[in-house]
Order: C-alpha cells, then structure tokens, then sequence
C-alpha cells in the first residue's frame, strides 16, 4: 500500500503555494459551502444526497425503535395509542419516501452513474441540483407534519381516514407531491444521460448491470410518480374542499384511492427493489472475480420486472376487490416474481467456481441474496389468494417488505456504500470491523424480523398498539433484534466515520473492478477522467491483475507499460 | 487456473517448470504457447481413460519377488504412479502431495484400495526402490499402509508398455542424466482400466476419495457418496469433481417430489378416514346437508396435514376453509424450503468451495449457458401456476357463499362492532352456530375496517358506502377473537371482539334469552349488558377515567361546558340526543369523532342506557 498515496497523487496539479485550490478531485477543487449549495458537480450532489437521505433513515430507525419500545409489552409501555400511531405512520412514511426511493438512484447512482458510463457529468446537472433541493423541500414538509398535528394515516395514506382525520394530512401530502418530482427529476436526467452521453464503445450491451437497473427504475419513476402527484393532489382537494372523490358521504369511491395509489407504490416497490439488484449484480461478479453469468437474462429481467411491476398493484387490496380482479391481480403477481427468481439464479452461477473474496461489500451482497431469497419467497404466500386472505394486514406483510426492503434494498444500499465509498472519499476502511458490523447486521435483522413471520401467521394484525398477550413472547424477540440491529447500523456508521478520519488512502482500483469509475484516480477529478475513454467490457475481470508496482489492479493488457496513475484503459486525447 | 500452476511452478528447477509448461500447453492460447526445447518434445500426458492395462506384465517387488500386475490389480481400485527414486525433486514432490490427500480420503489402503508405483528408471534396483518406499510410508504414516502400496522395478521393455497404455510420455535427458516426466497418478478401476488423471503436485482429497469411489464400480463408498458422485462429476483439467447442474436440478426435483409426496399421501389417508366418518350417522345434520356444494369440494382440495412444526405456527383452524388454507401454506413452505435449501446451500457452498485462496486467482467457468437458464426459469413457472391454480381455487371457493346461508349483518364503526341478527336483535360479539355457513352482510359507518377472524382464515374490508359480503362455515366451537385488520385509527388495535361459536341447538336459545333482554332484566341492569354489548364502553368509561369520550360516572345532573361554551346540565334529552345525534353538543375538551346510533338503538334500549346512567352516580 505504499505506493497508493503516490499512485492517486499523480493526477495531482503541482502545489501551487498555500491556500491556492487543489484542483486534483472533486471534494478538493473549490472550497466554502457555497461551492457545495450551488454546485452542479453530479459527484457533489450525490455526496449531498447521501448525507440526506441517511439523516432520513436516521430518523426513521429512531422512530422505529420506538414503535418497538412500545410493543415490548400488549398494553401501554411508554407512548399513547395517539403518539404510536404518529410514529407509525412516520416511519413508514420517511423510510419509504425519504430514504428507501432516493437512497440508491439520487445517492449512490447520482454519483456513480456518470463516472460508469465513461461521462463528464450527467444530462442536465441544474435539473440535477434541483432534484435535490425538491428533495430538501420535501422532507421538510414531511417533517413539518410532525412538528404540527403529527400524522396518524399510515404512509398509505387510506381515505376515508385521512380525510377525515385531524392531523396534518395536507401538510404531508404536500411533501410527498414535492418529493415526487424529485424524483422525476431524477429520472429524467438518467434517462437522457444513458441515452445521449455514452462514451465511444459504450453500447448497450456493454453498459453495466447497474446502470441497466438504473435506467429501468427511471422508467418507472417517470412514468408512475405522476400518478402518485395527481392522486395526492386530489386527496388535498378533497380534504380542503370536499369535492368527493373518495369520500363516500359526497359520493365518492375510497376504493378508487386505492387503485391510484397502488398503481404508483407498487412500480415503487420496484423502484426500491431494482437498483439494489443491480448493486449486487455488480458485487457478486466483482468480488468473485468472474464475468456476470447470463449478463443478457439479467438486463432483460430488469427491464420486465419494470414493465410487469405496473400490473400488479391489484394484489394490496385482494381483500377489498372482486373476485375476479383478485384472480386475474394474482397471476400478474406470479408472473413478475420469474425474474427476480432468474436474478438470484444468475448469480448463483456467477459464484460458481469464481475466485470469491469476502470483502465487506460482498458479505452485504451474501447477506442481500439470502435475505432477498426469504422476502421473495414469502411473497408466494401472499400472491397465493387463498393464503393471502389469512395473511393480508398481519405482521406476516410486515416481514414480508421488511425482509424485501430493508434485507433487499437496504442491505444492497450498504453493499453499494461500503464498495464506493473508497471511490466517493479516497479512502479506506477497516475491512475487518466492515465485514463484522456486516454480520452482526445480518444476524440482528433476522431476529428482528423473522418473528413476525410467525406472528402474522399466527393472526397478529399490523398497526396494532395494543395486542393479545399470547403474541408477546415473540414481540420481545423483534424487539430485541430492532435495537441490536440498531446498534450494528451504528457500528456500520462508524466504520465510515473512521475511514474519513483516519482512513488510508485508497488506490484507483482497489476491488479489482473492470467498469469505468475503477480507472479514474479516487477520488475522481472534477471532470471525472483525465482523458476521454473508450468503454471495454466491464466484466472481464480476468484482464484485470494487480500490480506490485502500483499497489493497484491494472489492465493486464496494460501490465509494465502503464505509467502511474493513468487510467488502465486505452483512451483517446481530449 | 494458469497463473495459478505458473506461481507455483516459479520455484520449481528448470526441468519441472518445462513439463509444467507442458501440461498447461493445452490451455494457453497459440501466441502465448512458450518454445520448448527439443528433448522435451514428446513428453507429457495423453489421457487414454478406459484403456485396460497390459496385466500379464511382469515387475519385481520391493522385496525382491517377481508379480504379475494382475495379481496387484485386482478387486479394488489402484492409484497408478509412474516415478523413479532418483528423481532430484518432482517425484518426491508429487508422492508427498498424493500421501497429503490419502491421509484425508478416509478410505484404507490395502482394504478399500492399492497403491503401485512403478519406476520408470530400468536401471533402479529392488534396494533403491525399498528405500524410496520406506520413506514414502513412514511419510504416509498410517499403519498397515504397507501392504497396499507396492513399489515396482522392471525392464525397460516393460516399463513403456505400462505408460504407452496409460499415455505417460516421458524422455530420458542423458546431459542432466534426468528424466523428463509429467506429475501425474492414475485412478485403475479393479478389472485394470484407467477411470481417472490427477495432475500436479497437489490433489484435491474429496476429488480423490470420489475418484477412488467411482472406480471401485459400486464396492466402496455411502449412499451419500453416490448422490455426490451423481450430482458431481469429474473434471480432468481442474483436478476435482465439479456440480453437474442438469443432475442437481434432478435431485432437486426427485427431492421436491418426495417432500410433497410425505406431505401429500398422509393426508389423502386423513381424507379417506374423513370421508368413513362423515358418512356415519349423527355428523350428517341437515344443515350439512343445507350446505352440499362446499361440502364436495373440500373432498377435492382437502389434503390437510400440517407438519406439526407447522401447525404450531398457525392459531387454531375453526373453520371449514381453514384446513385448506393451512395445507396451501404448507404447500408453498415446501415448495420454499426445497428452493431456499438449494440456493442457500449452493451460496455457502460456492463461498467456501472457490474461496479466493492466492490473491491473483481469477474465476472461471462459463457466463453463460441458455438451456440452463431457460430451465430455472421454465421450472419455477410451472411451479407458479400450480400455486396460483390452488390459491385462486381455494379463494373463489372461500367467496362463493352457499345457497340460504346464515345471514348476519355487521356495521363496523370506529372502534365496535355491531352484528345484527335476523330478528333485529344487535350484539357486539358474533354469535353463530356449529357447522352452519355464515354469510355476513357489512358496511361500515365512517372509513374503512376489516373483519379478520384468524381461526377461521377469513378477512374481508368493510368499506363505507356500499355492502362487502363474506361467508364461513365454523367447525368447532368456542370463543375466537375477532379483529379489525385495516388502521381505523387512534384505538384501532382496541376494536377487538369475540366470534363465539355455540354447539348445535344451542345458538337459537341464546339469540331468544339474548334479544329479550329488557323482558327480563330490570332497566338498570339492561342498560349496563348494552352499555358494554353495544359498544359504548369503547370510549365512554363508567369509573370516571378519562378516554375517548365523557365518563359516565356522575355525570347525570350534573352541568358540563360545551364546546360552544354554553354550559347545559346533563339530563334525559341530552344523554338521548348524544345518542342519536353525537355531534350536535360535545363537551368541551372532547372531539367530535361519536358515530350517531340513530336507528341502531330502539326507544327502550336508550331509556334502559339512561338508566344506568343514571345509575352511576
């Protein structure tokens, strides 16, 4: 590693004198927060986006916890019936729209995906800086809900309920339509910068994986957020000026509220659920040092989990519709979970005889498959009609999207952090109390969680603030794996914390990556690469072989005539 | 694998480096092939599997006797090498890795299989060739090895037509006055043909257990070793036996069968056992007979053993749908065990199998292969539709009401419930005979509740502004909560009652003493059964501490503020008009949230309430 802090010092600009700017990255080219508020740097912004989106969770984890806290015993433990229903609701609510649907694309992809494709910066960096600010806008009113009359509907947000009830409703709504075009934003720019600003060689072919979910999860977020915009505008037209369109004391359907609003949230299941796949696909054939196994199936699979993920949002209300809607929900439902299947399989065989290094990102990527591979096959139980009537509103949902969200999407959004993160601040972490925090997570997630695969069955009803005493043996379990996993996201936290402090440097390279944003210097310059680049095929790993040298995995092709610190690519002259 | 061999070769003299070359030669492309020099042309391996050995050669023994190799090769396996005593370095090499491996195969030389090694130098005499093994037994270091591993001389003549017949080529280099040879031994099943190659200095210890297994032709080795060796098979290049997916999937699927088949088959028996019963008299009521259609088809779907593992987790099934319920669940639990098992196991087994051991170590194997994933994916579908076949079966069936059911209405409201039975009488607990269908007609007076009775497997929302309908038939009496399932708001989780279940005959006498209540209880006393009945309890205490609404406790006669800041005096006409119309004067400090039971209490009921009102001071 001695040689790492002269590798990435050499795209560095000879020291001018005291106090001048280092222009040779990106955290270091202009200084004062105003080159962070009004910069149009994607890198920037992603870095902002991250540290918002994880002030989200840390306030959604708290209020987990208390709702948690709550459930240790069947009666009153430390809150009311009103204020559980608050945190609830908040929770639910922040996670979702504050953390879990920015959290890789605007985050991670913000500032992953233009430097994998080879670019300069995405599309349309102001619409870029102003997807945030949205963001910010609409975090606020969310949380401003709290600090007024709370909110007491659930994230679901369900009429007749909500436009009935006395809490800040409107106020919340109004955040959720905000974050919205955030989103939109989001995906637009995604979607323009795939399509326009592919380097040369760059085909679709030869886009990595992520950024095939990327661009799949843009579709949807372009296409199915407006419905949500327009759905929540109604729901605040009906509330201020009773309109009647869900209520059904003015005539209207609060079913129809429904049908909208699952047509956005359950494509925003597949929002949350996409980007992290396509984390993973990365680190599985990164870390096992093997091309991606059926790298086609996979992009496909993404691209019809996307279109599959818009005709199934009958299957929430199996309880509430007719019968034959409910039938023809279910097969849909069947239908879309194929892929995910086919995804799980692939990497599977990617794993197989591969060169498996256990990283910190790859455990959260083992961590992901078997976590995921629970959600998902507990989905079958509830895309079964006939089980799914026992099981619909129980606890056994609950573990079911927790399994799916938290051990999914979560799971793979560390797995994303910990591999980037060298790349995001030029340093590295202590790979061993990495790879601890990570199965300390893994182990406290399931004893959180599993129970209540137990309790729903048992006929446990979610959102409950009270409950039979028979169900709280296993709520003391849940309870106690929520804080544990508590404890193991801090230890996570401040394995990060110290890496920024007193990390080593990190090298260009340090996994052994073949896609792009391996061969700029980390952190990347301003502009991402020193030179143009020519897109080669991100997963020949094979070509990719450490040098002693350098202390840093190069192209073999490359091997003794690559000259410190240049990119491990050919490339063309700007 | 080739920088792999090549770091390890670094440290290996010239001559071992060359022939290593050698045997990666066939893996290196053209361009890179290195020039060999001339005198090691020739030399190497030409795998010749199957090939029988020239069994009637003669050799000589350690111990200086004359044998036929017939009379060593037979019976059981033999491992094969080809070496000489005054090899400098490759020999011993290659025989320490192959007795590193025996040690761990667990299998015992000179019982389950034979060591020979012959001496491909016809100038080693029978004191050379003794020494060389004294050294590699005491190496070996398990007793009794010694009569399984036998050390060979012969002619020269001899000698080449036992490595012709098993392709070991190999040149004498009279300048280094060497031999140049390749590291490899060879698995010779008992009737003397060659089954496996093993190259290089190290082996793999299960690949040569396997190996040893496979040839023995069914003489060693445990039923699980044959389920290895089916799913497993052997790959000459890497050395070690890898997964053969096409006969995984098999023993998947042969797996599967046999789980449903344990599922299945108990509970056809149970069926067939139910089904005699059924037919004896007393069990045939008529409402049984009422109800036929579901009756018939429950003799369809009704396999219903539920692994006791299983049924633990489920509360008690009280209900005729419960049990199909409960075996779909433990259909699709097989169905995930057997598919978790495989990719959790094949996870764990993968990380720990293709561990990176040397740092530079790139994976191999294929990133692609259509058939395979046309088949994980044909697979699971198939398996999908038979789950969603059942499960939309088993929910029309749980849909569809039979013909003059039971019919009970139900209005939920924030947070009671009220059920209403065919001749007017309201109760807040669901009463309903034994092995009767149930219908329930039900609407909800303000947003959306749901009726959940988790012994019954039923649920079904309760929507404001139209009727939702479900149906069940109970099977067993007793008492079985009853739950909201859709968040009505803030005591949501309070909004819990009972589904009570009376034996035959005894429903009808409790719905008579039941709604002829105010007959026979005085006012007072009537009032405080429908103050708890009717739901008032929920939100109005009778102690004076504070919920939802006003406590009942001594407030008759007494003057409250309003929340229009008049102050009125609490007497007959309020109490009634709050009743009726809660929402016309609310106290002070309390919101607006009543539903009106206008029409839901008749004129005696709200007079026996305000009796007991009236009572609590």
């Amino acid at each position: 590693m001695s040689a790492t802090t002269q590798q990435t010092g050499v795209n560095r600009l000879p020291s001018t004198g005291k106090g001048a700017p280092d222009h040779s990255n990106y955290l270091t080219a202009s200084r004062g927060l105003c080159s962070w508020l009004f910069t149009l740097d994607h890198k920037r912004i992603g870095v902002m986006y991250l540290i918002s989106v994880l002030g989200a969770f840390l306030v959604g984890g708290l209020l987990a916890l208390a709702i948690r806290l709550e459930l240790l015993t069947p009666e009153k433990t430390v809150m009311e019936a009103d204020t559980y229903n608050h945190a609830f609701t908040l929770h639910g609510a922040v996670m979702v729209f504050l953390f879990i649907i920015p959290s890789i694309p605007a985050a991670l992809g913000n500032f992953v995906l233009p430097v994998m494709l080879g670019a300069k910066d995405v599309a349309f960096p102001r619409i870029n800086l102003a997807s945030y600010y949205l963001w910010v806008f609409g975090a606020v009113f969310l949380l401003a809900a709290i600090a007024l009359n709370g909110l007491d509907t659930g994230w679901t947000f369900y009429t007749p309920y909500s436009t009935t009830t006395n809490s800040s409703v409107i106020t919340a709504t109004a955040g959720v339509f905000i974050l919205g075009f955030s989103s939109i934003f989001t995906g637009i720019n995604f979607i323009a910068t795939l399509h326009t600003m592919r380097p040369k060689g760059m085909t679709w072919f030869r886009m990595p994986l992520f950024l095939w979910s990327l661009y799949a999860t843009s579709i949807i977020q372009v296409l199915a957020t407006p419905v949500l915009s327009i759905t929540l505008l109604l729901l605040i037209a009906e509330k201020a000026l009773g309109i009647g369109i869900f209520d059904p004391k003015l005539g209207g359907d609060p079913v129809l509220y429904q049908h909208f609003f699952w047509f956005y949230s359950h494509p925003a299941v597949y929002i949350m659920i996409l980007p992290a796949m396509g984390i993973i696909s990365e680190l599985i054939s990164v870390f096992s040092r093997k091309r991606i196994f059926g790298y086609r199936f996979i992009a496909y699979s993404s691209i019809a989990i996307a279109l599959l993920g818009f005709l199934v949002w009958g299957h929430h209300m199996f309880t509430s519709s007719t019968k034959l809607a409910a039938v023809i929900f279910s097969a849909l439902t069947f239908s879309v979970s194929i892929p995910s299947g086919i995804k799980v399989f692939n990497w599977l065989a990617t794993l197989y005889k591969g060169s498996i290094s256990l990283a910190t990102p790859m455990c959260y990527a083992l961590s992901f498959i078997f976590l995921f591979t629970i959600g998902g096959l507990t989905g079958l139980f509830l895309g079964a009609l006939a089980t799914d009537v026992h099981l619909h509103d129980t606890y056994f949902v609950v573990a079911h999207f927790h399994y799916v969200m938290m051990g999914g999407t979560l799971v793979a959004f560390l797995g994303g952090l910990f591999y980037w993160w060298p790349k995001m601040i030029g340093k590295m972490y202590s790979e061993q109390w990495g790879r601890i925090s990570c199965l300390f997570i893994f182990a406290a997630f399931n004893l959180a969680f599993f129970p209540m695969f137990i309790l729903g069955t048992r006929g446990m009803p979610r959102r409950y603030y009270n409950y039979l005493p028979e169900y709280q043996a296993l709520h003391v379990v849940a309870t106690i794996g929520a804080f544990l996993l508590g404890i193991g996201l801090m230890m996570a936290a401040a394995v990060l914390v110290h890496s920024l402090l007193r990390g080593k440097p990190a090298p260009a390279n340090p996994w052994g990556a073949a896609t792009l944003e391996w061969c700029t210097s980390s952190p990347p310059p301003l502009h991402n690469f020193e030179r143009t680049q020519i897109a080669n095929d991100p997963y020949a790993l094979n070509e990719i072989v450490f040098d002693e040298e350098l202390g840093d995995f190069v192209r073999s092709a490359d091997e003794g005539t690559t000259q410190p610190g240049s990119p491990a690519t050919p490339q063309l002259p700007v | 694998m080739l920088p792999k061999t090549i770091s390890r070769a670094r440290w290996l003299p010239h001559l071992a480096l060359s022939t290593f070359l050698l045997l990666s030669s066939s893996r290196l492309t053209g361009a890179d092939e290195p020039t060999l020099p001339s005198q090691l042309e020739g030399v190497g391996v030409e795998e010749r599997t199957g090939e029988t050995l020239p069994l009637s050669l003669q050799f000589r023994t350690h111990d200086d006797r004359n044998v036929r190799l017939n009379q060593l090769i037979a019976d059981r396996p033999t491992i094969l090498s080809l070496n000489y005593s005054r090899c400098p370095l490759l020999c011993t090499l290659q025989l320490q890795g192959l007795v590193d491996a025996l040690r761990e195969v667990e299998l015992d030389p000179g019982t389950d299989f034979d060591l020979v090694s012959i001496s491909i130098d016809p100038l080693e005499t029978v004191a050379q060739s003794a020494l060389a093994r004294e050294k590699h037994l005491r190496a070996y270091g398990v007793a009794g090895a010694g009569d399984g591993w036998h050390f060979l001389t012969g002619t020269r003549e001899n000698i080449r037509r036992v490595s012709d017949s098993v392709g070991f080529k190999y040149e004498y280099l009279p300048n280094q006055r060497e031999y140049a040879h390749a590291a490899v031994f060879m698995v010779i099943t008992p009737d003397g043909r060659v089954s496996h190659y093993f190259y290089g200095v190290q082996y793999d210890p299960t690949a040569v257990r396997l190996a040893l297994i496979e040839s023995s032709e069914g003489r060693l080795g445990s039923a699980f070793d044959q389920l290895l060796l089916f799913c497993f098979h052997y790959d000459a290049q890497a050395g070690r036996y890898g997964p053969v997916a096409k006969n995984i999937m098999s023993v998947g699927g042969a797996m599967t069968v046999v789980l449903l088949a344990l599922w299945l088959v108990p509970a056809w028996l149970r069926r067939k056992s139910r089904g005699s019963d059924s037919s004896s008299p007393g069990f045939s009521t008529s409402t049984n007979e009422a109800a036929p259609a579901p009756a018939a088809s429950r003799q369809v779907l009704a396999p219903a053993l539920v692994l006791p593992a299983i049924s633990s987790w489920f509360p008690e099934s009280a209900s005729s749908v419960a049990d199909n319920v409960d075996w779909l669940f433990g259909f699709i639990l097989a169905i995930c065990v057997v598919f978790f098992v495989l990719i959790v196991g094949l996870l764990v087994y993968f990380v720990i199998r293709y561990r990176r051991t040397a740092e530079h170590r790139v994976g191999s194997g294929p990133s692609h292969n259509t058939r395979l994933e046309i088949t994980w994916s044909v697979i699971p579908f198939l398996l999908l539709v038979m789950i969603f076949g059942y499960g939309a079966y088993g929910f029309v069936q749980m849909s569809s009401p039979p013909e003059n059911a039971y019919e009970i209405r139900v209005t939920a409201k924030m947070w009671s419930w009220s059920f209403q039975y065919p001749n007017g009488y309201i109760d807040n607990e669901l009463h309903v005979p034994v092995d009767r269908p149930v219908r329930l007609v039900m609407k909800s007076d303000d947003v959306i509740h749901s009726l959940y009775v988790p012994a019954f497997r039923v649920k079904q929302d309760l929507i404001p502004g139209r009727y939702t309908k479900m149906w069940f038939e109970a099977t067993e009496t007793g008492s079985f909560p009853l739950f909201c399932a859709e968040y009505c708001g803030q005591q949501h989780s309070d909004m819990i009652t009972n589904a009570i279940v009376h034996p035959p005959g005894e429903f009808d006498r409790w719905l008579d003493e039941a709604s002829n209540l105010l007959k026979t209880l005085t006012p007072a006393k009537a009032g405080e059964v429908l103050y708890t009945r009717r739901g008032c309890a929920q939100c109005h205490s009778n102690d004076g501490s504070r919920r939802v609404g006003p406590s009942f406790y001594n407030v008759f006669g007494s003057t409250q503020r309003m929340s229009t800041g008049e102050d009125l005096v609490v007497d007959e006409n309020y109490i009634r008009e709050s009743i009726v119309e809660p929402q016309a004067k609310v106290r002070e400090g309390y919101r607006p949230v009543m539903p009106t039971y206008q029409g839901q209490l008749k004129d005696d009921e709200l007079d026996a309430l305000i009796e007991y009102i009236k009572k609590l001071n």
